[in-house]
């Protein structure tokens, strides 16, 4: 096959993908002539589960490999952590505390390689997708989690937004009003987005920053737990019964009834009890109360986009975990439509992402191609009100409102609280509260030297003005009416928030945890899938596997590349075999 | 003149500002010139007069957020119109046509899922072949596709050989929803390959290509189930004349980007992972890709499918559920008033039908045949007991009277009397004393085809009655054996006044007697009786039952020698290995051809396991050449 012919950025000629970093798996794609492309791992799959771990001397895994591994070893490694993106919570890995930023730049760093890999140059540049209703900080934090990895964010792009316009690209004359609800795995997002002559126009956006698929898994988990009798066992007993949890809500997702097996007794060893019957109806009542929470979204959304239910005229499901009929069947029947086919729910994203990248880099194929986003968060400063004797702080007024389009600028005018105030004091907030206690701090500045007026009554008038453009850069300028006096503040939030002294600390703690050369990935996923199969097998089996397994690892230590591919092929052949196949966990 | 100019939604947008959709448009074109990432401030400007023209635009009806949702689901039908009972009256009376339109009338009007099902039943007893098609004038009815995949995978589990017909691209050609017609695909796609297929498989493939083509999940769902089926799975040579014959479409024609082409990707890995040597097939199928026309390539398929259809396809369902077509056929014939068809003139006891009706899987059935075995070569068995017994004990007393001893005595009456008890055992018993079955009425039988289409497969359940069936024989068997041996001591019980000689001496040789009596006995009789028993007619029937809907004899024959073949060019490879990779592909075809146990013993019998497989392989293959085997082993 000939080699790709990918789209540049028209600027500087480096090659620019877009990456969706999501909860559960993560994808890099780019644009081409063809039309946007995912980008495929040395694995052979484009989904690189957002896993990360360290093997026994403390080298790091990542995706496939880190999964297995953490199969066996539950607490050797992280899964999840875009769900902590944003907060101070740091994470174990093996025998250092690190920051969900640091691992999300291992992921990001792994997708880049492939990227490079794959396209023969190096890839610095990139486009990400984030939750629309990912916090500024949240966003900060996948920022800084990129230029840890060595990459520029050229553009954050709302996930919902890229599903859509990967959706809405393929047949983008057709005018109608489409819901996109993208329930990934860790995160909901629901957008409203009109398309006509062309245009993808984003209308509202909403959702949850702590609701996803796994939740799905968690609640069933609890039941399970509940059902063994067991009181949340940790270790590989825990980490087993999740899988089995998984595994079941993925399986209801095609078949009516499953099966779901329950650990006997307690300890760290998976022993056969007695199985859970589960059927649809049953774990749709089990999430009731998650379901109802998507359907308050979906109306809430609807609401603060200033559309009705009946003005969808169709349904587009993203994400994982909207594969799960019980999901499916609640929105359909709350729009009182079917969703239709688009993209592949775990791709979408990614394939909007290369959509976007094509755009910033103005690639010819997308000429005619129009994507308006809107703001996720009203922007705006705290104010003081008065009352009948005192002044009340800590009010928030919005003066970039939610759902407006972007780019957008926005005036409003504010006045001094006395007449002797000669100082003014801006602080910016994001948020959708009444009070800016509960909204997030942006930044602030102060005006010095507001002239002083005669008049104890006189107010001076300030215009307090937003410029926030697509590429994320806001600006905030405050002007004084009567004196024309000025003071602004730019915020850049595509800049990442370290201080240089953190950025170094955390550079140096992924620098020890490379990998090492002879412990090539492909490698390192096989071994750790062995040896995981190895510990499900029966005696008889696991005698079968066993002298694949040695000879590999032993041609590991040997490090001679010829035979560590032979032993390597042939340990692969005997894990597809259905003798190293167990069917129970 | 520049949007910065304008000041008014009606100086940007002129007459467009009193219709939302002229506004849009105009919106558009001004959007396309000045996009927000190459002119933002003039798009800015351009998107703030655009929403005051959009204020200024009536909304129309306001309606309430909050109503209640409204439901997906069309309106539950009106309560049941469609009288089952009244209906198989009407069929019994045998106004076969009139029924048909009740059926239809049920189905058009009230939407009866149930009513769909008798109709279906119905169908498939005149021409089972045709389910497509049957299919098709129920979607007409207003099926909805929902229960068409439904009935079409019962179809499909019950009657593999139906999915033979390339009639099906035409339902799948229907605008089912894309989900529906996946399953509906995947359904067919595991028919075909159970019937081992490829080229029926890739028919369905290129059927849903054209629907399937942006979405490379369900293509790499089909690709898992015809690489990964487990026992479905294709041979590595079949999958890779599959891969050959989609090669010859051009599905990834200017389509360089869409899930075929994923789908291809994931076959490549999986398929080079697993057996090397497809690797130049698949080379060649993505060379291909670029190549012909996707029509020609439906033709050509089209073409080959139809040439071998409809004979081999027929064959297949009267061998394969001989009973359940033997059954539609006759209701059909009897409910129409017309004469039998020849397939309809096989012999087959008529109690079934009340057993199908009864239980749908047949699990009564499968019990009646069995009991009904038991007894033909119990009677032999039985007989063959009891001449042992008397004449055994008669002429070993008339043997030491007439002074040819006792022994001689014995031998000769106990054989004598084994066969003379065996012959008049089975002719003592006869079929006629079976008991009779009740006369078959087509309502039992439709019901029951009706019960069958909605309990789906039932292989598992034959699997396990089939397993236990092998396991009553052998027990008879083995309680025969048991009750020869307690003749030994009757025998010297019943005599003991008699004897001259020490029992002792009498005792050894009537246990010997009595052992090889019983062998030859038992084994003869059982062999004869079931050779018998086999070949009357209405056992015939009866086997046919025994083979239809489970693994057929014929398939587990060519199963079986394809892994004895495997097994002895293995052998031939493993010894021949020089590197420590080729032996382990060995192993690994070792692995396909042996269970783990027996794998694992020959492994831990050490250098002695080389003198096993050298048995196995002489064994397995007579005609080898000691020499050549020799030249394998050295």
């Amino acid at each position: 096959m000939s080699r790709l012919r990918l789209v540049s950025d028209a600027t500087s000629g480096e090659p620019l993908v877009g990456i969706d970093l999501g909860t559960t798996h993560s994808l890099v794609s780019v644009m081409t002539e063809g039309g946007p492309r995912l980008l495929a791992g040395p694995g052979g799959s484009a989904l690189l589960p957002s896993a990360v771990a360290v093997d026994g001397r403390g080298g790091l895994l990542v995706g496939e490999a880190a999964l297995a591994r953490l199969e066996r070893a539950p607490d050797a490694g992280v899964r999840w952590f875009k769900r902590d993106m944003g907060s101070e919570r740091t994470l174990r890995l093996g025998e250092d505390e690190v920051s969900p930023v640091e691992l999300s730049a291992v992921i990001l760093r792994e997708l880049a390689a492939i990227a490079s890999a794959e396209l023969g140059a190096k890839v610095e540049q990139v486009v990400v997708t984030v939750p629309a209703y990912f916090r500024e900080a949240q966003r900060a934090a996948t920022v800084e989690a990129a230029r840890l990895a060595g990459l520029r964010v050229v553009r954050l792009i709302n996930e919902p937004t890229a599903a859509a316009m990967a959706h809405g690209f393929a047949d983008r004359h057709r005018e109608r009003t489409i819901l996109v609800v993208d329930l990934g795995g860790g995160t909901l997002d629901v957008s409203v987005l009109d398309v006509f002559e062309g245009i993808v126009e984003i209308v509202g956006s909403g959702g949850r920053s702590r609701l996803g698929g796994e939740d799905f898994t968690d609640r069933l988990y609890e039941v399970a737990l509940e059902r063994a009798g067991l009181d949340g066992p940790g270790g590989t007993l825990g980490a087993l019964l999740r899988r089995e949890c998984e595994r079941a809500k993925r399986a209801l997702s095609q078949v009516e009834v499953v099966d779901l097996p329950l650990p006997a007794g307690g300890g760290d060893e998976w022993r056969d009890g007695r199985s859970f019957r589960l059927d649809r109806a049953t774990f749709a009542e089990l999430c009731a109360p998650l379901l109802a929470e998507v359907e308050y979204c979906i109306r809430d959304t609807l609401l603060a986009a200033g559309r009705h239910l009946q003005d969808i005229e169709e349904l587009l499901l993203v994400g994982g975990a909207v594969r799960m009929p019980c999901l499916r069947e609640r929105v359909e029947a709350l729009l009182g439509r079917p969703a239709v086919e688009g993209p592949d729910p775990d791709e979408a994203v990614a394939l909007g992402a290369a959509l976007q990248a094509g755009l910033v880099a103005r690639h010819e194929g997308l000429g005619e191609f129009v994507v308006t986003d809107v703001l996720t968060h009203s922007l705006g400063v705290e104010v003081s009100r008065e009352g009948q004797d005192r002044f009340l702080s800590g009010y928030f007024l919005p003066v970039l409102h939610r759902n407006t389009t972007l780019p957008a600028r926005a005036v409003e005018r504010v006045y001094t609280l006395h007449a002797q105030q000669r100082v003014l004091r801006v602080a910016i907030y994001q948020g959708e509260h009444r009070q800016v206690l509960r909204n997030e701090l942006l930044g602030e500045f102060e005006i010095q030297d507001l002239p002083v007026a005669a008049d104890a009554e006189h107010r001076e008038a300030v215009d307090i003005a937003f410029v926030h453009d697509l590429s994320g850069l806001l600006e905030v300028e405050a002007r004084v009416v009567s004196s024309g006096q000025v003071a602004r503040l730019l915020i850049e939030r595509l800049a990442g928030r370290l201080e240089p002294t953190e950025r170094a600390e955390a550079e140096q703690r992924l620098a020890r945890l490379r990998v090492a050369p002879r412990e090539l990935l492909p490698n390192r996923i096989v071994l750790e899938r062995a040896r995981t199969r190895y510990a499900r097998l029966p005696p008889p089996a696991r005698a079968l596997l066993d002298p694949f397994l040695f000879r590999f690892e032993e041609a590991l230590e040997r490090q001679h590349t010829g035979d560590v591919d032979a032993a390597r092929a042939a340990l692969e052949r005997a894990l597809l075999h259905s003798r190293c196949r167990p069917e129970g966990p | 003149m520049s949007p910065l100019d304008c000041e008014t939604p009606s100086a940007l947008f002129g007459e467009a500002i009193r219709d939302r959709r002229a506004l849009r448009r105009a919106y558009a074109r001004l959007v396309k010139v000045h996009s927000p990432e190459e002119d933002p401030d003039v798009f800015e400007h351009i998107r703030r007069l655009y929403e005051r023209a959009l204020a200024g635009l009536a909304r129309p009806a306001e309606v309430p957020v909050d109503l209640p949702p409204r439901s997906v689901a069309p309106p539950e039908p009106a309560p049941a119109a469609f009288d089952a009972s009244a209906w198989v009256r009407e069929l019994d009376a045998g106004a076969w046509s009139a029924a048909m339109r009740v059926l239809e009338q049920a189905i058009q009007q009230h939407g009866e899922a149930e009513a769909a099902r008798f109709w279906l039943a119905c169908q498939l007893g005149r021409a089972p072949l045709e389910t497509p098609g049957h299919l098709l004038r129920l979607l007409e009815l207003g099926c909805p596709g929902s229960l068409i995949v439904e009935l079409a995978e019962a179809v499909l589990a019950a009657l593999p050989d139906v999915a033979r017909t390339s009639a099906w691209d035409q339902v799948l050609a229907r605008p089912l929803e894309l989900p529906l017609a996946f399953r509906l695909g995947m359904a067919l796609i595991e028919a075909r390959m159970g019937l081992d297929d490829p080229r029926g498989v890739a028919g369905v493939w290129l059927a849903l290509s054209p629907r399937l083509q942006h979405h490379p999940g369900p293509w790499r769902a089909m690709l898992e189930r015809v690489v990964q089926g487990g026992a479905l799975a294709l041979p590595g040579t079949e999958v890779a004349h599959l891969l050959e014959l989609l090669s010859t479409t051009s599905l990834g024609e200017g389509l360089p980007e869409t899930g075929p082409v994923y789908a291809w990707l994931y076959a490549a890995q999986e398929l080079d992972e697993r057996r090397g040597e497809l690797a130049p097939p698949l080379v060649a199928a993505l060379e291909a890709l670029q190549g012909s026309t996707r029509c020609e390539a439906l033709a050509v398929l089209r073409e080959l499918g139809a040439a071998e259809l409809p004979e081999a396809a027929f064959e297949a369902l009267a061998w394969r559920a001989p009973t359940l077509a033997a059954v539609l056929v006759e209701a059909e014939a009897r409910a129409s008033g017309a004469g039998l068809p020849p397939e309809a003139g096989k012999p087959w006891p008529a109690s079934w039908e009340e057993q199908i009706h009864r239980d749908p899987v047949g699990r009564e059935e499968e019990r009646a045949v069995r009991r009904h075995r038991h007894l033909r070569e119990g009677r032999h068995v039985l007989g063959a007991l009891l001449g042992v017994l008397a004449l055994g004990a008669v002429s070993a007393w008339l043997g030491a009277r007439l002074g040819l001893g006792l022994l001689q005595g014995a031998l000769v009456g106990q054989l004598a009397g084994g066969l003379l008890g065996w012959v008049l055992g089975g002719a003592l018993l006869t079929d006629d004393q079976l008991p009779a079955p009740p006369a078959p009425r087509a309502r039992d039988v439709l019901q029951g085809l009706a019960g069958l289409l909605r309990s789906g497969p039932p292989a598992r359940r034959e699997a396990e009655l089939s397993r236990h069936r092998w396991r009553g024989a052998r027990d008879l068997y083995a309680l025969a054996g048991v009750v020869l041996g307690a003749v030994v001591p009757l025998e010297l019980w019943l005599l003991q006044p008699e004897l001259d000689d020490p029992w002792w001496e009498y005792l050894g040789g009537s246990v010997l007697v009595t052992v090889i009596g019983s062998i030859c006995v038992a084994g003869c009789g059982t062999w004869l009786g079931f050779e018998l028993y086999s070949s009357s007619e209405a056992a015939a029937a009866q086997r046919a039952l025994f083979l239809a809907g489970r693994e057929p004899r014929q398939r587990v024959f060519s199963g079986a020698m394809r892994r004895l073949g495997l097994f002895r060019s293995d052998l031939l490879a493993l010894f021949s290995a020089r590197t420590e990779a080729e032996a382990d592909t060995v192993r690994l075809g070792l692995l396909e051809a042996l269970s783990v146990d027996t794998w694992l013993g020959l492994r831990s019998l050490g250098p002695a396991h080389v003198r096993v497989l050298r048995w196995r392989s002489r064994e397995l293959d007579p005609e080898l050449d000691p020499d050549e085997w020799k030249d394998a082993t050295a």
